[in-house]
């Protein structure tokens, strides 16, 4: 079935439709929710009420824009919002890009490595590199789901990697330095 | 540098929550149960609202008198009912009466009353 006729179903109350989008989207959306948030219960109570509000408003949806898309920019939306209410989290919001370019060097790094530089990634770089690397979107669909310019998104997946190489760099340091 | 691979690697610890289904299906079974709620409360005031305009009007009959029931009139002095029987039939208008505190009430078409008390000078509509 496709998912924009799921979509309508959902609009016209059919919950078995819902229960089968949570079976198709319930995985992604709790990765990055995941990855923003980095607490499981937050994750998953983002990704329970992203499902609600998608029921609540599908009845909106166009079709102007892929449904995954739509779909997280659904959940970014209620992420923002309950940072916004918690406070507890760091507001991706309020950081602010750094938009000078330079030159990376490209190094082949462990994989386990890279995993925990993420982890100490800000929120707004682990999110947009989540979905230009795990989930593979092109530019324009992160512009959308983000609500910014697609120039914007590619200034900030090169600063994510920036970020992510030069903590990659202080762990090497730090693992050098206590030897 | 594989950023996906590393991305499969952070979230591979962390397993999906299985009772999604469950927590949004509660969520909407909610929203349906508040939406419900409101509606009967709406009901409940239009229901309280029409049984006060329904009291009103059995308390206040007059106010709400309709068209149907009638025009109280009054009958001038010295008027031959019999007379003036003739005369309303040829209207196709209907004497019922007398009510008590001594009206009549005029019965039949709206315009056909209308016309017939404007000529008459046996009839005094009441106030």
């Amino acid at each position: 079935m496709q998912e924009q006729e799921l979509i309508k179903q959902i609009a016209r109350g059919d919950e078995k439709a819902i229960r089968t989008l949570i079976l198709m989207y319930n995985s992604r959306l709790f990765s990055y929710a995941y990855g923003i948030l980095q607490n499981y219960e937050d994750a998953e109570e983002a990704v329970a009420e992203t499902f609600y509000q998608v029921w609540k408003s599908a009845k909106k949806y166009r079709g102007e824009s892929r449904v995954s898309t739509w779909l997280f920019g659904v959940c970014r939306n209620v992420i923002r919002n309950m940072i916004r209410k918690n406070k507890r989290h760091p507001s991706m919001l309020e950081i602010r890009e750094d938009d000078a370019v330079i030159e990376e060097e490209a190094q082949p790094v462990e994989v386990e490595l890279i995993s925990k530089a993420i982890e100490k990634l800000p929120p707004i770089h682990r999110e947009v590199l989540h979905l230009a690397y795990y989930e593979e979107m092109p530019y324009e669909e992160i512009a959308k789901i983000l609500d910014i310019p697609v120039n914007t998104v590619k200034t900030r997946v090169f600063n994510a990697r920036k970020k992510l190489l030069r903590i990659i760099e202080e762990m090497k340091n730090e693992y050098k330095g206590s030897l | 540098m594989n950023i996906r691979e590393a991305f499969e690697d952070y979230y591979s610890s962390v397993k999906p929550p299985q009772d999604t289904e469950l927590r949004v299906v509660i969520r909407i079974e909610r929203s349906k149960r508040k939406k419900l709620f409101s509606l009967l409360l709406f009901q409940s005031l239009f229901l309280f609202l029409m049984l006060g305009l329904f009291l009103k009007e059995i308390l206040h009959k007059d106010e709400y008198r309709t068209f149907s029931a009638g025009i109280p009139v009054k009958l001038a002095k010295d008027t031959s009912l019999k007379k003036v029987s003739e005369e309303l039939a040829k209207y196709g208008i209907l004497l019922e009466g007398p009510h008590e505190k001594g009206y009549f009430l005029l019965k039949g078409e709206e315009e056909k009353i209308k016309k017939f008390l404007e000529g008459s000078e046996n009839f005094k509509p009441l106030e």
